[in-house]
Order: C-alpha cells, then sequence, then structure tokens
C-alpha cells in the first residue's frame, strides 16, 4: 500500500515534471518572479516573528506589496498564456501595461502606509512636521527588501517581453 | 448587396440609439437633481436633522483651516472634559468631497459659501448614483435594461429620504460608491481587465473613505467569488477580479484613520481572507489540471486530499480558538446587531435606542420601494434567463440587502438600488416581450419568423397587469415621454438585432412565441400605468414624507401656515447670550446641532461613543434636583437644555425620550431603576405617576410653570393633565423659553454664599472636615446643599 503511494507519488512527480518544462521560456519567468515574491514575504514573516510587530503599519505594507505584485504577476501570467482562450484578443503588451500601472498604485499606496503616522491616539495637538519621525529599524529593512527587489524584478520582467517580442 | 445596405442603416440606427440613450441619461439626471429640491423650495436652503450638522461643522473648518489641520484636528467643543479626536474618528469621504468641490467652485471664481455647497452635495451624487446604476445594469443585461433602472433610481423614495437637498449625510456620496464599486467589479469580471480591476479598488477606497456601510461590499464580493466557485463558474476572469481587490482594497482600507488595522484584525473582513485563500487553492488546482493527464490527476487529488486534510484541520482549530477567545469573537457591537437583531436590546441599549436601528414595519417596504416590491421577483426570474457570472452576482446582492433591510430600517437604502436593478431589467424583459409581440403582429411586417428566445418571460408579465384599475390617471409628462422613448429605442434596437439574424441564421426557422396582439397592447398600456402610479407616488413622498428638514417644523391650521422654528431661536439664543466658554448639557440628540449652530460646549452628542458619559448625563436627568446638581456641577455645566413638545404637540420631545435615558443610565449606575418611573408598568407624568417620575429632573424642567399656560397643564403630547403643577425649583433658574415653549433653557444655581441652618454632624465626619469649616462659605468641591 505504502510502495504503491511512494510509486504513485513519483509517477505524479515525473509527469508535472515533464509537464512543466514544456511550458514557453516568458511564463516561467513569470513564476519564478511570483517564487521569488513569496519568499520575500514569507522572509518578512519570519523576521516579525522574532523582532515582534511594532511598527505593525510597516509589517503589513511590507508583506502586503510582496503578496501584491505575486498577486498580479499571476494576472499578468494568465493574460499572456497563449493556451488561453479568453484571452486570445488581449495584446501582450496591454497586459503588461495595465500590469505595471496596477503596480503603479500598489507600491504609491505601500510608500504612503510603510511610514504612516499611526499617531492619531496620541497626537493630541495638531503636529506640524508630518514627515515620519517614526521610521525605526525594521521598518527601514522593509523599505530596504522592497525598493532593492521589486523595481528590479520589473525591470527583468520588461527585458523578458522585449525578448518575446 | 443587401447586406452593406442593412449594415449602414444597422449602423445608423446603432448610432441613433446611442445618441438617444445619451439624452435619456442627461433627462434622468435633471430628474434626480430636481425631485430632491422640494425641501429647498417649500422651506429653504438648510442643513437637515442632526447628523449634517456635524459634517456640516467639519466641512466648515476643513475649508477655513486646510486638510492638515483637518487631519490632525482634535475637538474639545465637545464631550467634555473627554474631547474627540476628528481627524481619527470621522469618516472623511464627504467632507473631503464637498470641500474639494467647494474649493474648485470658488478656484473658479463662483462665490458659493460653503453650506449651500453642502446642502446640494446629495442631489448631484444622486444624479451620478443613476448613471452608474445604468452602467452596471448595462453589464448585466443590456442598455434597456440599464435606462430603466436608472429612471427607477432617480426617483426611488428610500433613496430620496437620504439624499434630499439638505440632507448632507455619509449616504449622500456613499451609495454613489457602493454602485459604482460594483459597477467596476461586474466591468473587471466580464472583460478581465486588469485596468478596471484597479479602478475597482479605488473606488473600493472611496467607499470606505465615505461609510462604514463598506463591510457589506467586503463582504458581499467574496460571497459571490465562493458561489462562482462552488457552482463550477470558475474562471480566470474571477481570479483578476477579485484577488487585486482583496490585496489593494485592504492597503488602501487600512490607509483610513478610521479603519486603520481594523482592515485585518476585525472579524468583518476574515470572509474576505478566506476566499482570497481558496481562490488560490481553486486556481492552483485548475492549474494542475491543465498540466495532467486525467489519470495523473487523479493520483494527485488522492494523495493531496489524504495529506492536506490533517493540515486543515490544524490550522481551522487554531483559527477556530483565536476567534472563539474574544469574547464578541472579533465583530464589532453594531454588525453582531445585524446578524442578531436581539443583540442590541440585550446589551447595548443605545445601539438599540436610536429610532433607524428598528426593524421596519411592512408599510415602510411598500412606502419606500413602492411598485418595485414585486417587480423584483420578476427581475430575479430574467436574471436566471440566462445565468451569467453578472446576474448571478446581482441576485445574491439583492438577497442579502433584502435581509439586512429586515434588521435595520436605516439599510433600506442599500436595498434600494438592488430593487432598482432588479425592477429594471423585470420592466424592460418585458417591454421586449410585448414589443416583439406587437412588431411582429402588426400588418405590413413581413413574416420572418425567426428564432428568438423562448418566452417563458410570458408570465412575468401577466404578473404586473395582473392587477386591475378601474380608474385610469392621466400619467405625468415626464414618464410617458421616457417610456415612450424607450419603447421606440427598444424597437429600433430588436430591429437592428433582426437584421443580423437574418443573415446568421437564415436556416433555422423556429416558430416565435409571440403573445396575441391585442394582449400585448393592453399589456404595454398597463405596464406604462404602473410606471405612472410609481411616479406619482415618488413625488409625494419626495414632497410631502422626506423633505421636512426637522430643524423647522410647520402645520397647517384653519388660520393658515404655522412654523416653528424653535430650535434655530433658542440655539441663537445661547451663542448672544452665553459665554463662548460656557458648557451646555442636554440629551444627546441635540449636541451636533448646539456646537454647529450655537457654538457652545457640550457633554454628549450623536457620536454616541462614550456610553459611560451618556450615561452620566440620563442619570442627572433621572434624579432629584440635588443630586442632578451635583453631577452637573463635575461636570462643569452651566446650561441645561430641555426639549419639550406638549404645548403644540410635538411628540419627539425629551419627555418622550426619557425612558431611554433611564434605561443608559440604568446600565451604568445600578441606583436608577426603570420599574421606579412606571406605575404598574404604564409610564405616566398624570396624578397617578410615581414620585420618582414626578421630582425628576427632566420632569421639573419640562413642566416648570406649565400651568401658567392654560391653566389646566394639559399636555397635547401625552393627553393629560399633569401631575404636579405648582412647583419651584430650588437649584436651577429658568432663563429663556422658546416661543412656543418646545425649547427651554436652566442655568445651574451657583452655591449659595453663606449655609445657614445645622451642619450635619454624620456628613462632616465622613468627609474628613470640621464642624467650624462647614459654617463657613462652602468649599469647592463640597456641595453646600447639606
Amino acid at each position: 500500500m505504502a510502495r504503491s503511494t511512494t510509486r504513485d507519488a513519483q509517477a505524479l512527480i515525473q509527469s508535472l515534471r515533464s509537464a512543466y518544462v514544456a511550458t514557453p521560456t516568458n511564463l516561467k519567468i513569470i513564476d519564478l518572479y511570483v517564487i521569488f515574491a513569496i519568499s520575500t514575504a514569507l522572509i518578512q514573516v519570519v523576521y516579525m516573528a522574532i523582532v515582534g510587530s511594532f511598527p505593525f503599519n510597516s509589517f503589513l505594507s511590507g508583506v502586503l506589496s510582496c503578496v501584491g505584485t505575486a498577486v498580479l504577476a499571476v494576472c499578468l501570467r494568465i493574460q499572456v498564456n497563449k493556451e488561453n482562450k479568453e484571452f486570445k484578443d488581449l495584446p501582450p503588451e496591454r497586459a503588461f501595461a495595465d500590469f505595471v500601472l496596477c503596480n503603479l498604485v500598489l507600491h504609491l499606496v505601500i510608500m504612503n502606509f510603510i511610514v504612516y503616522i499611526n499617531s492619531f491616539i496620541f497626537n493630541r495637538r495638531s503636529v506640524s512636521d508630518h514627515q515620519s519621525s517614526s521610521v525605526s529599524s525594521p521598518c527601514k529593512k522593509t523599505i530596504f527588501i522592497e525598493t532593492l527587489a521589486i523595481p528590479r524584478g520589473i525591470y527583468r520582467l520588461s527585458e523578458m517581453f522585449q525578448l518575446a517580442a | 448587396m443587401e447586406v452593406p445596405e442593412n449594415g449602414t442603416s444597422a449602423s445608423l440606427r446603432y448610432a441613433f440609439g446611442n445618441v438617444l440613450s445619451f439624452f435619456i441619461l442627461i433627462l434622468i439626471g435633471v430628474l434626480a437633481f430636481s425631485i430632491r429640491l422640494f425641501s429647498v423650495i417649500k422651506y429653504e436652503s438648510v442643513i437637515h436633522e442632526f447628523d449634517p450638522y456635524f459634517n456640516y461643522r467639519v466641512t466648515q473648518y476643513l475649508t477655513k483651516k486646510g486638510i492638515y489641520e483637518f487631519w490632525n484636528w482634535f475637538d474639545d467643543r465637545t464631550w467634555y472634559p473627554l474631547g474627540r479626536v476628528i481627524g481619527g474618528t470621522v469618516y472623511p469621504g464627504l467632507t473631503l468631497t464637498a470641500g474639494s468641490i467647494w474649493w474648485l467652485v470658488n478656484s473658479l471664481n463662483i462665490p458659493l459659501s460653503v453650506e449651500t455647497v453642502c446642502v446640494f452635495t446629495a442631489p448631484i451624487f444622486s444624479a451620478i448614483a443613476s448613471w452608474a446604476t445604468y452602467l452596471l445594469t448595462k453589464e448585466v443585461k443590456g442598455t434597456g435594461a440599464g435606462l430603466t433602472a436608472a429612471a427607477i433610481l432617480a426617483m426611488v423614495p428610500s433613496y430620496i429620504s437620504r439624499s434630499v437637498a439638505g440632507s448632507y449625510d455619509n449616504e449622500a456620496v456613499a451609495i454613489f460608491a457602493l454602485i459604482f464599486t460594483f459597477y467596476l467589479y461586474v466591468k473587471t469580471l466580464n472583460t478581465g481587465s486588469l485596468f478596471y480591476a484597479t479602478l475597482n479598488a479605488l473606488a473600493y477606497f472611496y467607499m470606505v473613505c465615505s461609510w462604514g456601510g463598506y463591510t457589506f461590499i467586503i463582504n458581499l464580493i467574496p460571497m459571490h467569488v465562493l458561489l462562482c466557485i462552488v457552482t463550477g463558474r470558475y474562471s480566470p476572469r474571477l481570479y483578476i477580479a477579485y484577488a487585486p481587490l482583496v490585496i489593494l482594497g485592504t492597503l488602501l482600507a487600512s490607509l483610513v484613520p478610521v479603519v486603520g488595522f481594523n482592515a485585518v484584525m476585525t472579524s468583518e473582513h476574515f470572509a474576505s481572507f478566506l476566499v482570497f485563500i481558496i481562490i488560490h487553492v481553486v486556481a492552483f488546482v485548475y492549474y494542475v489540471k491543465g498540466l495532467l493527464s486525467p489519470k495523473m490527476f487523479k493520483v494527485a487529488v488522492a494523495l493531496v486530499v489524504s495529506v492536506g486534510m490533517v493540515v486543515c484541520c490544524a490550522v481551522v482549530a487554531v483559527l477556530v480558538a483565536l476567534v472563539a477567545s474574544s469574547p464578541t469573537k472579533g465583530w464589532s457591537g453594531r454588525s453582531l446587531s445585524l446578524l442578531d437583531p436581539t443583540y442590541a436590546s440585550k446589551y447595548i441599549p443605545i445601539i438599540a435606542s436610536v429610532s433607524e436601528h428598528q426593524p421596519p414595519t411592512w408599510p415602510s417596504y411598500f412606502m419606500d420601494i413602492n411598485v418595485l416590491a414585486f417587480l423584483v421577483p420578476a427581475g430575479i426570474i430574467a436574471c436566471f434567463l440566462p445565468l451569467s457570472d453578472a446576474s448571478c452576482f446581482v441576485v445574491l446582492y439583492i438577497v442579502t440587502s433584502v435581509y439586512f433591510s429586515g434588521v435595520m430600517v436605516r439599510l433600506m437604502l442599500v436595498l434600494a438600488p438592488a430593487a432598482c436593478i432588479m425592477s429594471g431589467i423585470a420592466l424592460s424583459q418585458a417591454f421586449d416581450v410585448l414589443t416583439r409581440s406587437v412588431k411582429f403582429q402588426l400588418p405590413g411586417v413581413s413574416g420572418n419568423l425567426q428564432s428568438g428566445a423562448g418566452d417563458t418571460t410570458s408570465s412575468t408579465t401577466v404578473t404586473p397587469s395582473d392587477v386591475v384599475k378601474t380608474e385610469k390617471q392621466p400619467p405625468t409628462d415626464n414618464s410617458e415621454d421616457t417610456i415612450k422613448e424607450r419603447t421606440s429605442k427598444k424597437k429600433k434596437k430588436k430591429e437592428k438585432e433582426h437584421v443580423e439574424k437574418v443573415s446568421l441564421k437564415s436556416q433555422i426557422q423556429k416558430r416565435l412565441l409571440v403573445l396575441p396582439l391585442d394582449t400585448s397592447i393592453i399589456g404595454i398600456l398597463l405596464l406604462v400605468l404602473l410606471g405612472a402610479f410609481y411616479v406619482v407616488h415618488c413625488v409625494w413622498a419626495a414632497a410631502e414624507a422626506y423633505s421636512a428638514p426637522s430643524i423647522v417644523l410647520t402645520s397647517h391650521s384653519h388660520d393658515g401656515l404655522h412654523v416653528f422654528d424653535d430650535f434655530r431661536e433658542a440655539y441663537a439664543w445661547l451663542s448672544h447670550n452665553t459665554e463662548v466658554d460656557d458648557k451646555v448639557a442636554s440629551w444627546w440628540d441635540y449636541g451636533y446641532q448646539t456646537t454647529a449652530m450655537a457654538n457652545r460646549t457640550v457633554i454628549v452628542d450623536n457620536n454616541t461613543w462614550n456610553n459611560t458619559h451618556i450615561a452620566t448625563v440620563g442619570t442627572a436627568m433621572s434624579s432629584p434636583e440635588k443630586a442632578a446638581w451635583e453631577i452637573f456641577n463635575s461636570l462643569d455645566v452651566k446650561y441645561v437644555l430641555v426639549v419639550f413638545g406638549g404645548l403644540v404637540g410635538y411628540p419627539s420631545d425629551d419627555i418622550n425620550k426619557f425612558l431611554w435615558m433611564v434605561r443608559i443610565g440604568g446600565g451604568v449606575f445600578p441606583h436608577i431603576k426603570e420599574p421606579d418611573y412606571l406605575r404598574d408598568g404604564q409610564y405616566r407624568i398624570d396624578s397617578q405617576a410615581t414620585s420618582t417620575m414626578l421630582n425628576c429632573l427632566m420632569y421639573k424642567l419640562a413642566y416648570y410653570r406649565f400651568v401658567e399656560t392654560d391653566g389646566k397643564g394639559f399636555d397635547r403630547v401625552r393627553r393629560t393633565e399633569i401631575g404636579k403643577k405648582h412647583f419651584k425649583l430650588t437649584h436651577f433658574e429658568e432663563v429663556f423659553t422658546t416661543h412656543h415653549w418646545m425649547v427651554r433653557i436652566y442655568k445651574l444655581k451657583p452655591p449659595k454664599n453663606r449655609i445657614r441652618g445645622k451642619a450635619k454632624k454624620s456628613k462632616s465626619v465622613s468627609k474628613g472636615s470640621t464642624a467650624t469649616s462647614l459654617k463657613r462659605s462652602g468649599g469647592r468641591k463640597r456641595n453646600p446643599w447639606h
């Protein structure tokens, strides 16, 4: 019984691998980007578990930005996949433009939220400086990961599109 | 040769139809705006009710001081001595919208005042909301249904009641945001374009800024996604419509200070995260299914199910333990009272006491959505023929909103757009069938019976026309024009489809199901009559029922029109005759108006965020004079404001609200017991009333010197003579009573300079001061009346 299940599992993995190898290169690059983004999110969660969740808004925005750009990359993959009958009228440039626009909005919101003034409860009188005074070190780390990784990923994707065209 | 000719004539008709529908939309916008102007014409351009005054005050502050001051505003003129953080506790959408309209208009050198902009914001946004309804219904069923639904929404009384000119409340822009968000979601679902998904998230952000009812959206859309997955309608477009919305929507919702981290921590949002995980699992399963052969897929499923079940159970157990550890399972009180309608009356009397939070009565359905109440089932059936993702969504929307409207009267407003969409679909389908029947049976039309939609909808046409009317009322010009335009437009559209079908399906010759000619003509006439009755009712409701500003009251008597402007009289007296820093205590209903119009600091206001503070005021109103003076003195109160309707018969005065004061006060201070104020379970203020009732502050302040008006003290609202007629006030003095005795203002008497009589030794020992100091002027903290 166990042997048949292990044999089944092996056969399954074999067929999965052979089927996946057949997918076109551009889709594999998008998959790689998705895996990269998710792993960045996991690293941030592990870091939060070690260090603690203050300031919570930075953690939330960091994790959600990684998950968000992964989701958007999956949407791009759906729209660009040539086997998808529903999207055969959609030119891949339009799909990529939508992807970039959505990412732009996402990162605008992230940049706004990552140094959120979460001191509404404490700020009883009007505060003259609205620029953040609470950029602490966990926050800085998230910004670091954020600013390095994601634009590089988008740059790679755009390169790939020029290759594919 | 025939085809290109038909092609050009078809495109010409198409263009003509587009122009016609554009003009119809403009007319619908004008209709929506004008029907809400009755209160401005009958009374004046003034802000209505209570909550709009707070929004007006916030908008004034915004326009005067700018946006940075607005975000950081801490208001010390309410909830004395606690204050209120306005920047973090207000939904900013409405005020920012009106503020930007004011700024834009003033920068174009059109000198509109802030009040004018605030009064007219709601009618403008209701016109835009009817256009959004057109767009949404067009995505679901087509242009004809869209126009019908837009015309119906422009007039529906339930929406008029909360968006009349002067009703400057959150719902004025929130309903537009709701419909627009739903339109963009359905559009993304239909097209699968990420661009619309982005716009959807931004529209959802606007909705979160505007109203607390955004939780309806963030629970309805996941419910719809789950329904699609379960019924096998999963498609990549569903993923594109839902997944970016969850991420972007959660982030944008956390940006709004009122929501903050509640967007990820309260149970109201958990449904969206759960369905987010589910849709990823489903998407992955479909992807793997596409990769593998069917046999290998079965193997994979068997493997995953056995392993995954264990992991899943562990995760679910952890989640359940987390949620169950909080006493309310993470839901807020208001949301819980929606799910369990009896929750509020048991645990939170404040929520139960608001009249808007009571369940509606059956007649209020007919009053608020009138004819739509029985067009909705026809619309639901029409949505199933054929069922698409979008029509599935609209059916889910109407079902959930019907449930919630049954719990709370205020949520009839959420039902209104859904009912309009459904009725628009039903009416347009009915007109479709009837006009098609007429067209194909008119003499002179070629007998080209092509295949058409199987007319099981004929049963729906019988339902509305079953109502036999014996009298014929002349329909108003507007409805006739729009309905005539609609039928003619539909005929043109039908002809275009007919032409296309000739070229495509010339081989198929099925018998077209049509109704007999005279039946269809009578059917059309009766449907037009139905529309006429709807329009007449809506105009009547807008003019008579929902246009009252409730700050000015009118009554018609045999010698003309009486206007009761007592509220503004009282607030004007307060603002002219008291010091700027004086504190005014009243029941929480009048807090917003007092701060906005009289510009005085109040103790409690309509925000009702601090139950204990309200209970303190309620206890003071229910206590005898001495105890009430003590409580008010500890709060630095100088003036007490009481609303009394006994002289003129105004039913919503403080004496009628008094039992709520007792209940709320008794909820926090146990020495106030409700049965003490009732005689045999009945609430009375005549000679049979209990002594606690006759001695409490509210009774005394309301009925002081009332007997001087007619000699007998006959209360017109309670319809009895009052119990205690001649009494003096010892701790308060009357400073102002308005013309019709509706608002009465009293001042706290300052403590006496000298104390006469013996001091009570037992009290002095307990307070730890000597007997001699008692004889001198009373200390600031001690009550000198002892």
